[in-house]
């Protein structure tokens, strides 16, 4: 039972138009935008690992070497099981780089266009064959079910449809930061086909052929011969080295590489993939043996390679076997899409920009999109030659084989990559050149004489032979053993350009390296300007836009530290249009590096600590522990109760703490890279005059801040950078702390007022009671002279209503003089110092707070002193106050005045419990207090103390704890005329 | 401060693949490679691979890694 060939053609075409339906779909958002970035679609868009080679070629294999087809996919499990060791790096460097390919990849690492253009051409060379085994595998199918002989013109139609479809879907963008979509759901959808229709053709094999799992186990015990050759390869010779070739072919091969890095839409899938991918691969291959025994048991007299066709035409429903075409066609066409647009984009970027870079004046983007288009078209084509010129003589497999080994030989510039900063250019450049000779002799020219296109088979498989191995397992060790050998040998033997060792210390997840040198040009303006000269205009602008867009940069952005991460950023951004070397050139050359201008490690800081940040999870051993440290040093300075800014060595700053945000209102992000004077005002004004000044402190320095003025401590010191690798010790910079006073000031004057209200209250209360005693008697003595007319009553009333009016008259006048003195603090007069005690003593009985306290004071009225009368009564209105307070009621509190040489001695004695040795000296301390909160401010001993130093005194305290205390005042007598100036001046 | 993380998922990852090495590419492999084993053992001891992928894979989640 057969098909038409043009009912295969219309199913062909109708599947073909569905695919065409889904990317439209998926790029049109019709379908939910979730779908496309889905882990489980990204897997299944890595599954067009699984070509037409799996789907026919895994049973045709599978009955001539048993279960060495599982090697393919037991080594392709090996690579993604080991993809945070190698699958996450590759992506990391990928993304961060926006590299599309293999040859960016390698390109960027060897910094080498001579190794872009090789891995190019070899992998062109090395891919053409396995195009060519899709289409073949394609109308062999046709044939198969037609028992026609499929004319080149239905592959020809093919392969222009599959032209159509990557021209449509996969050039949308050119840029790598936007991912086809479409392309990605139409690839997952053409997996999910090939691994449905496979399973149910096994499951039909193992039901329809053998009657259920019963059946095959019965057949399998008749036939032990079966079970036998499927394991017998096991230990034999190419089963490692199958393993081997298609653990680097999953990752390697160009359509891997294209969807597994460039069009990976969220690293999270990638994570998924690392089991999801062998389960998909697991399904795929459940049915291989049961699909080969059923052809067996049929007695199938067909090519195994298309058993997975012959079981449905030989008893199977006739859907099933339109079925099976269909998913053979899904598994050759997205081989061939995915394949021809990631070697576009590789021929591109290596082979034909720097061969013909275009004319400024194009339009660059329209030149790239059209030369990818062009180039998908040339690819397909090519392999169609390929297709028409090979004789098909190899199996499925063996074309794909020969594929794997190629793509085998850059896993040394892989593993370079990696793992080994030494490797250099030279070294790869060696290395590949020595593995594609050997690959060229042992692999393609026998491909090529078995097609008749050489005409000898340069003793190959004599040689094969005599090794005592498996062809495969020969080629496979001696490419790598001369590629390796080569890579190693020479990379030891010769050195690293420093672009090399940067691009090297790039692709080390350890590395941070800070972006060394200064950009010539000034502006995000000069760029253009200059980037114009080679990219146009147009794309010059575009560029300079996106990068600015990238790091939220502004336009007008003028430090060189963001200037140089701009430019690096327009590298990036060009690599993923251009390719990493061209876009390196361009720049190197366009937007050149000041040779004079030096670059301090603190120039970096920012973009050290960003990469830090980003790549954290990737620290390992030390630098974990040095990384947690400087975030401990880092998060200290930020938290610092102080402002704290550094300048490095151009006085640019490059650190600006929190409380510093706070205290000026000044985010630290665009102040990063600035110079102290471009600082908003009035900041540019106190901190960079501060830097410019040969004093190390600046104490209680007012600024008007929004009007009002503010004091600030200001310290500052020098700090060097540390040694940079091989560079010499630069200049210095500067660190700066600024204390921010007008709160402490503000408190300060808070807390001396609300004492002064407390005593003002206190004082009022005491002249309300000695004024209220008078006044009553007044009234009285006034109410009965109403009825008195005894002339000497009256006198003597008179006489008493005047008494207690000089009474109230004393009581004000001694209020008035202490008023007075706050008012003119600095007066000074020469007095008698009783004149004082009796003040202070007055004023302490008027607030009646003491009263239970007994004052006694002895003062001659011939020591007289020279000073502001009011201030010193209030320095003993205090001493006394605080003595009084410290006695119980009843005690005594003595003032002894008494003049010793050219002093006077103020004693003042109470007898409390007296003042502990560890508090004497704090008690002068403002705002120390020993009493409840609310009954003292601490400023009284203080500001005692301040008065009588004013005046050229001292003040000592002598204290017994259970005694009481002594405090001694020493004043000096009348002082002469010159020290009566030296008073008034101070 | 946080505590430095652990990069235990890469380890587990590399003995997962030394372990897919020991079942396929060494002696041990001719102990299920045996006429006598059922011919789906090899698929088994893949899904044990698999599973082991699944449980690093979870971890990791877990982890907010």
């Amino acid at each position: 039972m057969g098909h038409e060939l043009a009912t295969l053609f219309a199913a062909g075409f109708v599947y073909l138009l569905l695919l065409f339906l889904v990317a439209y779909a998926t790029d049109r958002d019709w379908l939910p935008s979730h779908w496309a970035a889905h882990p489980l679609t990204y897997t299944l868009s890595i599954g067009v690992y699984a070509t037409s080679w799996t789907y026919y070629g895994s049973v045709g294999y599978a009955s001539v070497n048993g279960l060495l087809f599982l090697t393919i996919y037991i080594g392709a499990t090996l690579a993604f099981v080991l993809s945070p060791v190698l699958l996450q790096p590759i992506l990391r460097v990928s993304r961060d780089y926006q590299l599309t390919s293999l040859a960016d990849l390698l390109a960027f690492r060897y910094r080498s266009q001579a190794a872009g253009v090789l891995v190019t051409l070899f992998m062109l060379l090395g891919t053409m064959p396995y195009i060519a085994l899709q289409i073949r595998a394609v109308t062999e199918s046709l044939q198969v079910l037609s028992n026609e002989v499929p004319s080149n013109t239905i592959a020809l139609v093919f392969c222009a449809t599959l032209i159509l479809f990557g021209v449509l879907f996969g050039t949308r963008h050119i840029s790598p930061r936007e991912k086809h979509r479409g392309l990605v759901v139409a690839i997952a959808f053409e997996s999910l086909i090939k691994l449905v229709v496979l399973l149910l053709i096994g499951g039909y094999a193992l039901f329809g052929v053998f009657g259920g799992t019963r059946g095959l186990e019965d057949w399998l015990a008749a036939n032990p011969q079966a079970i036998e050759a499927l394991y017998r390869p096991v230990t034999e010779s190419p089963w490692s080295a199958l393993v081997f070739l298609s653990f680097a072919a999953a990752f390697l091969l160009p359509r891997q590489f294209h969807m597994l890095f460039a069009e990976n839409l969220d690293a999270r899938s990638l994570r998924t993939a690392t089991w999801a991918m062998p389960a998909f691969l697991l399904l795929l291959n459940l049915s291989i043996p049961v699909i080969l025994w059923a052809g067996r048991k049929l007695g199938l007299g067909i090519n195994p390679d298309y058993f997975v066709l012959g079981i449905t035409l030989a008893d199977g429903p006739s859907w099933l076997s339109l079925l099976a075409f269909i998913g053979g066609l899904s598994a050759a066409s997205a081989m061939v899409i995915v394949t021809s647009i990631a070697l576009a984009t590789m021929s591109l970027n290596h082979l034909l920009l720097p061969a013909s870079y275009p004319d400024p004046a194009m339009n660059l983007y329209r030149w790239i999109l059209w030369g990818r288009r062009l180039l998908i078209g040339l690819i397909i084509m090519a392999g169609y030659g390929f297709y028409v010129g090979l004789k098909h003589s190899q199996s499925l497999v063996e074309l794909g084989l020969i594929s794997f080994v190629a793509v085998a030989q850059f896993l040394p510039g892989i593993a370079g990559m990696l793992y080994w900063r030494r490797a250099t250019r030279v070294g790869f450049v060696s290395g590949l050149l020595g593995g594609i000779c050997v690959w060229s002799v042992l692999m393609l020219a026998p491909l090529l004489y078995s097609s008749g296109v050489l005409i000898t088979d340069m003793g190959v498989p004599h040689i094969v032979a005599l090794s005592g191995m498996h062809k495969w397992a020969f080629a496979t060790f001696a490419t790598l053993t001369v590629n390796g050998g080569l890579f190693v040998l020479v990379s030891m033997l010769t050195r690293q350009s420093p672009g090399e060792l940067e691009a090297a210390n790039a692709c080390c997840a350890e590395s941070t390296g800070p972006l060394a040198g200064v950009v010539a040009a000034g502006s995000p303006d000069e760029f253009r300007t200059l980037l114009a000269g080679t990219l146009g205009r147009e794309t010059a602008d575009g560029e300079v836009d996106q990068a600015l867009a990238d790091l939220g940069m502004r336009p007008n952005e003028r430090r060189t530290t963001e200037l140089r991460r701009l430019r690096e950023r327009i590298e990036r951004n060009l690599s993923g249009l251009l390719g990493p070397q061209l876009a390196h050139i361009i720049v190197n050359r366009r937007l050149e590096l000041d040779p004079e201008a030096k670059t301090a490690l603190a120039d970096s800081m920012r973009y050290v600590e960003e990469r830090l940040e980003t790549s954290r999870s990737q620290l390992r051993g030390l630098s974990v522990e040095l990384d947690n440290l400087r975030r401990l040093h880092r998060q200290i300075l930020q938290d610092l109760p102080l402002g704290v800014c550094a300048t490095d060595s151009q006085g640019k700053i490059v650190l600006w703490n929190l409380a510093l945000e706070m205290m000026t209102g000044v985010d630290a992000a665009p102040l990063i890279g600035t110079r102290l004077d471009r600082l908003p005002p009035p900041w540019d004004g106190l901190l960079a005059g501060f830097s410019r000044t040969a004093e190390d402190h600046a104490y209680r320095t007012e600024l008007a801040v929004a009007g009002r003025p503010r004091w600030y401590n200001l310290h500052k010191a020098a700090y060097a950078d540390p040694v940079v690798e091989g560079a010499l010790p630069s200049r210095p910079g500067m660190v700066m702390l600024i204390e921010d006073l007008t709160d402490l000031g503000t408190l300060e004057a808070e807390l001396a007022h609300n004492d002064r209200l407390a005593s003002v209250g206190r004082l009022a209360a005491g002249v309300a009671h000695e004024i209220g005693n008078p006044v009553t008697g007044i009234a009285s003595l006034a109410q009965n002279l109403r009825h008195e007319d005894d002339p000497d009553v009256v006198r003597q009333s008179i006489e008493e209503i005047i008494g207690q009016t000089r009474r109230i008259s004393d009581i004000l006048r001694t209020l008035k003089g202490f008023s007075r003195g706050s008012r003119h603090l600095q007066q000074r007069e020469t007095f008698a110092l009783c004149e004082a005690v009796d003040d202070a003593v007055h004023l302490l009985r008027l607030t009646h707070k003491h009263d239970g306290i007994r004052f006694e004071a002895s003062c001659p009225g011939d020591i007289v002193v020279t000073g502001n009368r009011q201030q010193l009564s209030q320095v003993l209105v205090n001493l006394l106050a605080n003595a009084a307070d410290a006695s119980r009621t009843g005690d005594r509190v003595d003032l002894l005045v008494r003049a010793a040489g050219d002093e006077a001695i103020i004693e003042i004695m109470d007898q409390g419990q007296g003042i502990p040795e560890e508090l004497r000296e704090t008690i002068f301390e403002p705002f120390y207090t020993t009493k409840p909160t609310g009954q003292g401010t601490g400023l009284g001993l203080s500001l005692s103390y301040k008065i009588i130093e004013d005046h050229n005194g001292t003040l000592a305290i002598d204290s017994q704890v259970g005694l009481g205390t002594r405090v001694i005042v020493n004043l000096p007598l009348r002082a002469a005329e010159s020290a009566n100036e030296s008073f008034a001046h101070h | 401060m946080l505590p430095p993380r652990f990069p235990l998922g890469r380890e587990l990852a590399v003995i997962l693949g030394v372990l897919l090495l020991l079942l396929f590419v060494s002696p041990v492999a001719g102990w299920w490679a045996t006429p006598g084993m059922n011919w789906m053992t090899p698929y088994a001891l893949w899904l044990l691979v698999i599973l082991g992928a699944v449980f690093i894979h979870r971890r990791d989640d877990s982890d907010g890694s």
